[in-house]
């Protein structure tokens, strides 16, 4: 008996794919299968009705503006801030990263080879207010419904595990649920295009984003960051990692949180 | 030029062309306005961030499979239960001759009377009634007018997979239209 084609293969024949001797096949099937051609002949119609008359969705004006370019004028001379001006905020604020990258990107210099000096830290300096811009703008959209976990679990056993396959470091995961801040998952992140983990816990109805890095270790305490669009943050390194925390709670609750994490 | 200058005419020239499309399978895939604009929120700083990296020569199927990503992982985390797949079937578990039953003897009316706004309805209704991985087949291929090749990048399948899964999201939908105006006709 000859073998007959696949059934899936008329779909081929509709869609005008496969290969010559795969449609020449089944040309040849179908003159003497009635019942195939009804297929070939319901789906065609039905494709045709999907092309004719089912709903294509256009992207909303909305959408479509908020996105649209930054005008020609860009990268001429001094035209850098009126570029970005139609971008919303968030989008605005990611604008920047480049710029600061560069600057991140010593620091991770720095870190890995030996090289490096005191001038940087002034670089550092200079940096962190934009670091801090993007960090909230993170914080804010992984707030959004979309983006809040990548792994949602308050075991810290399975958060840390999750990262281990995605990232070039380990972070470490902690729940201090008994501290008051329960761990609620981990999510991966970009800080300008530098891969990041971030862990999210809870504090009574309030989210922190705790960021993670690799990144030189500076002696010293937790340090406060700047207060961004009312969200506090803080800073501190610790073995080889750079922490930012970030969130609408207090400061005094946010430090907390830091000390827990710390100790 | 400046690297944001550069970024910004990149975006332009390589995303924003296909913001539509984008759309259109993000609008499918979540079933509502809102949530649409969510996934492409996300997946316009995704394709934003990264467009300085893309090397291919395919920037559509690349935007469209960032967003069509972007939705499952909404969906895995908003609705996980739209993901009930079709099922890709045994590949080769069928023949030709043994498929027929499965069909209904009767082919779809010749009129389909799709110039009743009725039946438009009907039919954007079962389309969205699909489970996610045959509706979203169905929108690349018959409303984006994709090639399997290019589904199969944007949806990371083997081509294969394509054609056995649209395969059976038409026949589902076949099948589904045929039910639904059965019932809503007198015997």
């Amino acid at each position: 008996m000859r073998a007959e084609p696949h059934p899936d293969n008329l779909d081929a024949l509709i869609d005008g794919e496969g290969t010559p001797a795969m449609l020449a096949a089944i040309e040849a099937h179908l003159v003497g299968c009635a019942a195939c051609r009804s297929v070939v002949a319901s789906k065609r119609k039905l494709g045709a009705a999907l092309r004719g008359h089912a709903t294509r969705h256009v992207a909303p004006a909305s959408l479509r503006e908020k996105w649209r370019r930054i005008p020609a004028t860009a990268g001429a001379p001094g035209s850098e801030t009126s570029t970005i001006l139609r971008f919303p905020r968030p989008i605005r604020r990611l604008k920047a990263a480049p710029r600061w990258l560069g600057l991140a990107a010593s620091l991770l210099l720095v870190a890995a080879g030996s090289a490096g000096g005191m001038h940087l830290l002034d670089r550092e300096a200079a940096g962190t207010e934009r670091l801090a811009d993007e960090i909230v703008s993170s914080h804010i959209r992984s707030l959004a419904a979309t983006h809040l976990y990548d792994v949602e679990s308050t075991d810290q056993h399975t958060v840390k595990p999750w990262f281990a396959g995605k990232l070039s470091f380990s972070p470490p995961v902690r729940d201090l649920a008994e501290q008051g801040f329960p761990l609620l998952g981990g999510r991966l992140d970009y800080l300008g295009r530098q891969q990041v983990a971030a862990l999210i816990y809870r504090h009574r109805q309030h989210i922190i984003n705790l960021f993670v890095w690799p990144g030189p270790d500076q002696p010293g305490a937790i340090q406060a960051g700047p207060v961004e669009q009312g969200y506090n943050t803080l800073h501190w390194s610790q073995n080889g990692m750079l922490f930012w925390a970030v969130s609408d709670v207090n400061q005094g609750d946010l430090q907390a949180f830091a000390d827990h994490f710390r100790d | 030029m400046s690297e944001d200058a550069t970024r910004a005419a990149l975006f332009e020239r390589l995303v924003l062309p296909h913001v539509d499309g984008a759309y259109n399978l993000a609008r499918w895939l979540t079933r509502n306005d809102a949530d649409a604009e969510d996934v492409m929120q996300e997946s316009m700083l995704r394709a934003y961030r990264f467009v300085d990296g893309f090397s291919g020569d395919n920037p559509r199927a690349w935007m469209l499979s960032i967003v069509r990503n972007a939705c499952f992982t909404w969906l895995r985390r908003n609705r996980p239960r739209d993901i009930v797949p079709l099922g890709d079937g045994e590949p080769g578990g069928e023949t030709l001759g043994t498929v027929v039953p499965l069909w209904s003897s009767e082919p779809l009316p010749a009129d389909l009377q799709l110039e009743r706004q009725a039946d438009r309805a009907l039919l954007d209704r079962l389309l969205e009634a699909m489970p996610a991985d045959g509706r979203e087949v169905l929108v690349l291929r018959e409303l984006e007018e994709l090639s399997y090749k290019d589904i199969a990048l944007i949806i990371g399948v083997p081509i294969g997979t394509v054609m056995s899964r649209l395969a059976r999201a038409r026949q589902r939908l076949i099948t589904d239209w045929q039910r639904a105006t059965a019932r809503g006709r007198p015997a």
